[in-house]
């Protein structure tokens, strides 16, 4: 449907929106310690329905790496944790929408996404960090979070993907008149 | 909000991924804490500051410690530490009761021990995800 200047356009706005939302999204005041939303992965979910796997891990990987040098945590132990928990989430949603694309529709994928994630980064932190094992108590709580901000994101998702397309729609009626 | 007028973006699929995890999650609410509170609980002992003796909380037994000022009779059981007697001249360390899986300490100055409750190691949190 895009030639290829498009498809590049369309990745480099979505980048510059993931790398957005991931360093706004640390302004975000939570009361619980390690709680956040991700949404920065709705655009890497939007980017894994329209341009499939390949461009939805780059940029996740390019998201993490300028979200980080924006908001100062390059190298940090938070981008380590950051790296882990985004790459392993884009694996397994990348997975799951190639074994079960048909039956899940973005809100499972997200669901599936958004617990990797927060189960490999609560496991790196153990094995890397903490070393007390104390801290996989959490599992569960983090588990429970996902499943919330999974479907958040998911929906969130649906609606821009949605939106894309009625507007891509548009456009091209109007070019080809 | 109309709780059915956000059910219809969700497929047969969804719910069962979103059911699973729930499943997933209360499971592990349910064995983990065993699991883990039964690995990871450890007294130890300590005379002048040096290790005397490393013990499972779970595994009931009296425990005598030698100090400088003579025996000191430790008590493990049914997951909690006490001090039962102590050649000690005020017997604060009897007096400060049991201590368990929460963590704490149990301390006799005089004869120089101290008993603290400890995971396989502990420490505090490290670092903050962001």
């Amino acid at each position: 449907m895009i030639d290829k200047t498009g498809k590049l356009s369309r990745l480099a706005v979505l980048l510059a929106l993931a790398t957005a939302i991931h360093s706004l999204e640390s302004l975000i005041p939570v009361t619980v310690g390690w709680f956040r939303f991700g949404f920065a992965n709705i655009i890497g979910l939007t980017t894994l329905y329209m341009f499939g796997f390949k461009d939805a891990a780059l940029l996740t990987m390019g998201r993490i790496l300028l979200g980080s040098l924006i908001s100062g945590q390059f190298g940090s132990p938070g981008f380590l944790l950051a790296i882990a928990g985004g790459l392993s989430s884009i694996f397994v949603m990348g997975g799951a929408y190639w074994l079960a694309g048909r039956l899940l529709s973005e809100i499972g994928i997200s669901v599936l996404g958004a617990v990797t994630h927060n189960m490999v980064q609560l496991w790196v932190a153990y094995a890397i960090f903490v070393k007390t094992q104390s801290i996989l108590l959490l599992m569960p709580v983090m588990i429970l979070a996902a499943i919330g901000t999974g479907v958040i994101n998911g929906l969130a998702t649906k609606f821009l993907i949605k939106r894309i397309e009625s507007l891509d729609a548009r456009n091209l009626t109007n070019t080809d008149s | 909000m109309n709780l059915r007028y956000w059910f219809r973006y969700f497929t047969t699929g969804d719910i069962l991924v979103i059911f699973v995890m729930c499943l997933f999650a209360a499971s592990l609410f349910i064995f983990l804490p065993g699991r883990l509170v039964a690995g990871g609980n450890t007294v130890y002992i300590t005379v002048n500051g040096k290790l005397a003796g490393r013990y499972s909380l779970n595994h009931d037994r009296l425990v005598l410690v030698n100090g400088p000022l003579g025996k000191t009779e430790v008590q493990i059981e049914a997951g909690k530490v006490r001090i039962l007697s102590s050649p000690c001249p005020n017997h604060y360390c009897v007096r400060m009761g049991a201590v368990t899986t929460g963590g704490g300490a149990l301390v006799c100055v005089p004869n120089r021990i101290i008993v603290r409750i400890g995971g396989d190691d502990s420490g505090g949190l490290d670092a903050v995800s962001r």
